[in-house]
């Protein structure tokens, strides 16, 4: 009697990260095919928050559009809108006075540092647990979220869906009151900003979980269509408001933070840089706001709907995830024909289908955590 | 109340005694006060309304004060707060977490959209109400609602525990018999319009050499794909980028009666997901493309929405129980 | 009969009943203390001020909760994991000093004797884990078993290295020995064993920084996703009560037990054992997680060896000390 082995291979094991799962920030549904810890091949999922907003826009006027477009991003509604009225604008050929461009810089600056403060929070949530360390970080920075959200509810009335952009201006004036809160906002936002950043990027825990995670090469970075601060990360050095400044963003003096090794620590880092970056132009924006007027569309009683030209155009703005571009074919009535919204978070989460094979349960949270994708924006 | 109303009953004859009336009622009482200290919601946020109830739970407004953990596993969880707009794809997946949960369990409705649907609640792919999926116990209405209207509405959630209410509400006004389709409507004819694009058009094969000579003169970065539906064809439209030069190039494809056109995702690694969402919204085929399946939609889906003659309303009603399935649940529950 | 029934089951009785009054509040003092440290209040409006019928109402609201098994599982091994992580947790306390002057089972070898009895409870999560036929609770097991099996080395050397220089086992001996100066202000070694101590006691308590197993932000929640009502409120506690156990070990060890500079009593190894919670508390609180493969390399390379040094120097100084 000889005794055989008989020694069976399983395959792999499949684990479904499914649309609701804390850490996957929003409604994201990752199939994993395991060995061991190991992760050999993924299926990923999309579409969970789909509200069909390009057939939404073709009932629609122009005017009503900004509010229904906020909700797309929602991390940061302001940079949504603006994108939309600069196309419009720039169809029609609209000039927008300096001082509600200065507004309308500010609103978006403010709303670009409240932004990056959740994906760090989050993030920390994801590589602590909501029941350890992590949540400490994330409740530090949704903390002082709490006080640029307060000079939004001064300046605006609510807290994150304004509605201050209008095709031709904005909505409301920045009172005197509110720009003594946001100088007292900078002061003491900055040394918090700083003293996050070296908390963070000293760490030692956190440097042995997101060094050599996820690392985007170059040419992986200029194919995809990827933007904003994860193509940075590889030492790609564009940035929508340098490149083709928009808005008054060329009267500014500011820096492009870049990374070296396209890990998922440089891509942290560059993110905190860049709310030093931004406080830098607020507080240029407050020393010097110009007087005038902040609408440039007559009658103000009863404005007529907005009625471009025949024709298409395509514009495009920084948000905090990326390009975030607006491609609007109009047939010269109140009502677009169609609008297009390119989305950074859509072609940034393609990427996932390359990072992940090869890495361990752990290190996917982490590399999904540093993509900072947000479902709004993707799905639309 | 699960177990502790099923042994209540069994002590049935315990009641009849005098006095005891006074016992049974302080228990229950006493239980609906630990019910209602310690509620542990279920981590569940689906769009903006879940960023404001993080900030609900963070130190300004802290929720822990009133006993509230997040639990991230259904079976101990109590209580849902469905933030954010539901749609059809979502639907099912509330539908089963919900059963998944155990127990006593309540579901507040936060914010317009997951109450009505908001201004989305025409669209092809939205459940207009969370009510039509699971029952509801509270509504807590804004678009967002601040942090001092969420804890409004777990306050009100907790004078409603307090009273003893522990089955859901069913909102029984219109629940169909079966399961139902409903029938396509007719709509007024969508006049569509002449070409309206005025930037470079090339023809259909010609594109794989095109793109691969733009490729080569560095205009590596493709930020998107679409289409646009005139009245006798369909226009593709690409757009290009090169960064060193900061350039863009827009071309544009007629597609006469065949929808069909090369794929560029082994030019462009980013083209992939691009020319899904094509295929999705309007139904032209890429060949060549390695995966090519719904990704916005469900993949049972009819249709393409984005075409002009697709109606707004929706396809097909998102899953809904049937009576006999609600009153199985108030059973039991 | 019944007398030697009641003498045996008196002593037991009462330990368990104030062990599971002190460990309910350590919960509820783990919500204040991250309340504090994350700028918040904690429970406050539940028995007002400072929510101190939290615990109370968290154990009353698991009781009536459905008890749900699921379909595919074994109920009785589903059912055996939680009991048998509590008997077991609550059986290592008969060996400490805690609440009569003597421990109910005093023998020789009684340090080694908590740490068996203490290791015991891998089988009871594992068979929670594997019966609750969920994949995520499966990942979750084998990462822990791995981790707790590892990280059972450091441990015992860590406590073997005091023992070598006092000479003997037993905590009658040990605490005997503290009288005038207590382990961690031994000049070298003290240390030494003491922060390898913590860094074993924090990955056989499944804490932050080594809490891998319930790895939320992955595993949704480990081992217990299944369970609900009384059998998580099982697991909850023993959890605690194991981890309580540690710290009591810590403290009749490292910090002289009822030792005390101004006065001595029993009261002292139970405040000495929370000041250590709370140190484990603060960490809990500030650090982030590693990741399995990195926590079994610094184990295997960096631990053991510096621990079996350490031992090597405890023998010598020992030796030396006998010689002269």
């Amino acid at each position: 009697m000889e005794d055989r082995i008989i020694e069976r291979d399983f395959g792999d094991l499949a684990v479904n990260m499914g649309p609701q799962h804390p850490s996957t920030h929003g409604v994201f549904r990752l199939k994993l095919y395991l060995q061991g810890e190991r992760i050999n091949k993924i299926e990923s999922f999309l579409g969970y928050l789909h509200r069909g907003v390009e057939k939404l826009s073709e009932k629609l006027t122009y005017d009503q559009l900004p509010p229904v477009l906020e909700r797309d991003d929602y991390l940061s509604p302001t940079s949504n809108s603006l994108g939309f009225i600069n196309a419009v604008e720039k169809i029609c050929e609209i000039e927008v006075s300096r001082k509600s461009s200065y507004i309308r810089v500010l609103v978006a600056e403010l709303q670009r540092i409240s932004s990056h403060l959740v994906a760090l929070g989050t993030y920390g949530l994801d590589l602590g647990g909501a029941l350890g360390g992590g949540a400490s970080l994330f409740l530090y920075c949704f903390r002082e979220r709490e006080k640029i959200l307060d000079v939004m509810e001064d300046l605006t009335g609510t807290r994150f869906h304004t509605n201050m952009n209008q095709i031709g201006g904005v909505r409301y004036d920045v009172k005197t009151e509110s720009i003594n809160k946001i100088k007292k906002l900078i002061k003491e936002l900055k040394p918090v900003l700083e003293d996050y950043a070296n908390m963070v990027s000293k760490d030692e825990i956190f440097m042995k979980r997101t060094k050599n995670i996820g690392i985007i090469s170059k040419k992986l970075a200029e194919e995809s269509g990827g933007s904003g601060p994860i193509v940075r990360g590889s030492g790609i050095n564009f940035d929508v408001r340098k490149n083709k400044p928009y808005e008054c963003y060329s009267e500014f003096d500011f820096n492009i933070p870049l990374g070296i090794n396209g890990d998922a620590y440089d891509r942290t880092i560059i993110r905190m840089q860049e709310n030093i970056e931004s406080l830098k132009i607020v507080e240029q924006i407050i020393q010097g706001i110009p007087s005038g007027d902040i609408h440039s569309r007559k009658p103000l009683k009863s404005p007529k709907l907005t009625r471009p030209p025949k024709g298409s155009s395509y514009f495009s703005i920084e948000s905090p995830r990326g390009e975030l571009g607006f491609f609007i074919v109009s047939d010269g009535t109140a009502i677009p024909y169609r609008m297009k919204i390119r989305a950074p978070s859509f072609s940034n989460l393609s990427l996932v289908e390359k990072l992940l094979p090869g890495t361990f349960i752990a290190d996917s949270v982490a590399i999904l955590g540093s993509l900072d994708p947000v479902f709004g924006d993707v799905d639309r | 109340m699960g177990n502790v109303n099923k042994s209540l009953k069994d002590i049935g004859s315990f009641m009849k005694l005098p006095g005891a009336n006074l016992f049974i009622s302080s228990t229950k009482d006493l239980f609906n006060w630990a019910q209602k200290s310690s509620l542990w919601p279920l981590s569940f946020g689906l769009a903006c309304c879940a960023i404001e109830m993080m900030a609900t739970f963070s130190s300004r407004y802290d929720l822990d004060r009133l006993g509230m953990i997040t639990r991230a596993s259904p079976r101990q969880a109590d209580l849902m707060i469905v933030a954010g707009t539901v749609t059809v794809k979502m639907a099912e997946r509330i539908k089963t977490l919900y059963d998944q949960m155990a127990g006593p369990k309540w579901v507040i409705a936060a914010g317009s959209c997951a109450i009505s649907g908001d201004h989305y609640r025409h669209i092809y792919s939205v459940v207009p109400g969370v009510d039509w999926v699971i029952p509801v116990d509270v509504y807590v209405p804004g678009c967002p609602p601040t942090p001092e209207a969420f804890i409004d509405g777990i306050l009100e959630l907790q004078k409603i525990i307090g009273k003893g209410k522990t089955s859901p509400t069913y909102n029984t006004s219109s629940i169909p018999e079966e399961k139902t389709l409903s029938p396509l409507e007719v709509a007024k004819p969508v006049k569509k319009s002449k070409n309206l694009i005025e930037s470079k058009f090339i023809d259909k094969n010609e594109i794989l050499n095109f793109s691969k000579e733009l490729k080569n003169n560095g205009f590596t970065y493709l930020k998107f794909i679409t289409a646009t539906d005139f009245d006798s064809n369909i226009v593709l439209t690409y757009l290009l980028g090169n960064n060193t030069r900061n350039k863009d190039v827009e071309f544009n494809i007629q597609l006469g009666e065949d929808l069909t056109i090369d794929s560029l995702s082994d030019i462009y690694s980013g083209a992939d997901w691009q020319e899904r969402e094509v295929f999705d919204l309007f139904g032209i085929r890429f060949i060549g493309h390695p995966n090519l399946k719904r990704i916005m939609m469900p993949d049972e889906w009819i249709g393409h929405p984005l075409r002009k003659d697709y109606v707004m309303d929706a396809h097909f009603y998102p899953y809904r129980p049937t009576r006999k399935e609600y009153e199985k649940w108030k059973t039991e529950l | 009969m019944l007398d030697s029934f009641i003498i045996f089951a008196t002593p037991i009785f009462k330990t368990i009943s104030i062990l599971i009054l002190i460990v309910a509040y350590l919960v509820w003092l783990e919500r204040k203390v991250a309340a504090k440290m994350q700028s918040r209040v904690g429970p406050y409006n539940v028995g007002y001020p400072h929510g101190w019928l939290q615990p109370l109402a968290d154990a009353l609201k698991l009781m009536t909760k459905d008890d749900a098994i699921p379909k595919n599982s074994d109920s009785l091994l589903f059912n055996f994991g939680p009991i048998w992580i509590m008997v077991v947790s609550l059986a290592s306390f008969a060996l400490l000093p805690f609440y009569f002057e003597n421990p109910m089972l005093n023998v020789d070898l009684s340090l080694m004797l908590f740490i068996a009895i203490s290791s015991l409870i891998i089988i009871g999560i594992f068979v929670a884990g594997w019966s609750s036929n969920n994949k995520y609770a499966l990942i979750s097991v084998l990462r822990m078993t791995a981790q707790i099996i590892s990280y059972e080395i450091p441990l015992i050397i860590s406590l073997l290295i005091p023992c070598i220089l006092i000479g003997s086992l037993s905590f009658g001996e040990i605490i005997r020995f503290q009288e005038d100066v207590w382990i961690i202000f031994y000049p070298v070694l003290g240390q030494i064993s003491f922060i390898i101590f913590m860094i074993s006691a924090l990955a056989e308590g499944n804490r932050i920084p080594f809490d891998l197993s319930e790895a939320e932000s992955e595993l949704i929640s480990g081992y217990t996703t299944e369970y609900s009502g009384i059998n998580f409120a099982l697991f909850y506690l023993a959890e605690y009560v194991h981890l309580f156990g540690i710290c009591i070990l810590g403290s009749i060890i490292f910090f002289g037990g009822p030792n005390g500079p101004i006065f001595s009593g029993n009261i002292l190894i139970v405040i000495k054992a929370l000041l250590f919670f709370t140190l484990i508390l603060f960490i809990r609180w500030s650090f982030f997680r590693i990741r399995i493969d990195q926590l079994l390399k610094f184990n295997w390379i960096k631990l053991i060896p510096l621990s079996f040094t350490g031992l090597l120097l405890a023998c010598l100084v020992k030796y030396y000390m006998d010689f002269n």
